[in-house]
């Protein structure tokens, strides 16, 4: 890869992402959606989609 | 500069995806609407696929319209935006195999549409940098070739897909057809527009396909603002 750095960016880009989706499976207690979002590298699409609609899916379901 | 300049220089591909965007808002806004009177998933799905995809149109028209001369932002832009689509096309596949294979399970499809979009996203950083603005005001993206022959499949099964569908529910309903034939063409037109743009070819072409792309978004967003009279 000729921009060595466009890595860097990936990485500020996907980190957080994986960091709040991580810490989110963690409190739900959410095992193999921890599992797979620690082990793939989904340039935070997954991440995203964990955080904004199965976490709050989970959320939900401890309010009623 | 005088507003005739502004004007003269702007980035036509650059102000077909602006316009995609602000049709793709109202059509997520119209949705979202719907899904809160009807609690329909399929239309949830639906208003997600649009308001993504308004994400990615601005993503990729703003730099070239406010930031002509800076090529950086341009391919930050395209690599966000492939994001965003791919987050989009998760929600459309979700609603297609909703109505069309209900048995199916829906996360599966979402779990494909996930692996192949990040493995897309990843192939273009491996060349990031490659895509600019040409003098006639064009993008081209200059993809990587492995990715667009992936994309192009997944573009067109999802249009294709979706196109039909919504010609069938125009066969089945025949009282209200004129929404679903708009639907499907609109369908139709964005994926061979969306295909074409993300190709490889001459800037020409690329410009037809941005014209295609653009008739298919209209047509989507006359669908939906589109109103069945009654029939006496």
């Amino acid at each position: 890869m000729e921009n060595q750095w466009v890595v860097w960016l990936i990485l500020l880009w996907t980190l957080p992402w994986k960091g709040v989706a991580l810490w989110k499976a963690s409190k739900n207690n959410h095992k193999k959606w921890f599992v797979a979002l620690l082990l793939v590298n989904t340039m935070a699409i997954l991440e995203i989609i964990y955080i904004f609609f199965f976490s709050k899916e989970k959320q939900l379901k401890d309010q009623v | 500069m005088g507003i005739y300049e502004v004007f003269n220089n702007i980035s036509s591909v650059g102000l077909f995806y602006f316009l995609e965007g602000v049709i793709s808002l109202v059509v997520a806004y119209k949705f979202f609407k719907a899904f809160q009177k009807s609690k329909n998933r399929i239309t949830k799905n639906f208003a997600f696929l649009f308001f993504f995809l308004t994400i990615t149109f601005l993503l990729w028209s703003l730099p070239s319209l406010l930031f002509p001369e800076n090529n950086l932002l341009l391919n930050l832009g395209s690599l966000l935006g492939e994001v965003f689509i791919f987050l989009g096309f998760t929600f459309g596949m979700r609603a297609f195999v909703a109505t069309r294979f209900p048995q199916f399970p829906q996360n599966l499809v979402s779990l494909g549409v996930i692996l192949v979009g990040a493995f897309i996203v990843s192939l273009n950083a491996s060349i990031f940098g490659s895509s600019y603005l040409n003098p006639q005001g064009v993008i081209e993206w200059h993809l990587h070739p492995l990715a667009i022959k992936i994309y192009s499949t997944m573009i067109l099964i999802l249009t294709i897909a979706l196109g039909f569908e919504f010609f069938r529910a125009s066969i089945i309903n025949p009282e209200s057809r004129i929404r679903p034939i708009l639907l499907g063409l609109g369908s139709l037109l964005a994926g061979i527009g969306g295909v074409l743009v993300i190709s490889n070819i001459p800037w020409q072409i690329l410009l037809l396909g941005h014209t295609i792309l653009f008739l298919g978004i209209v047509c989507i967003g006359c669908a939906v603002f589109f109103t069945e009279k009654p029939s006496v």
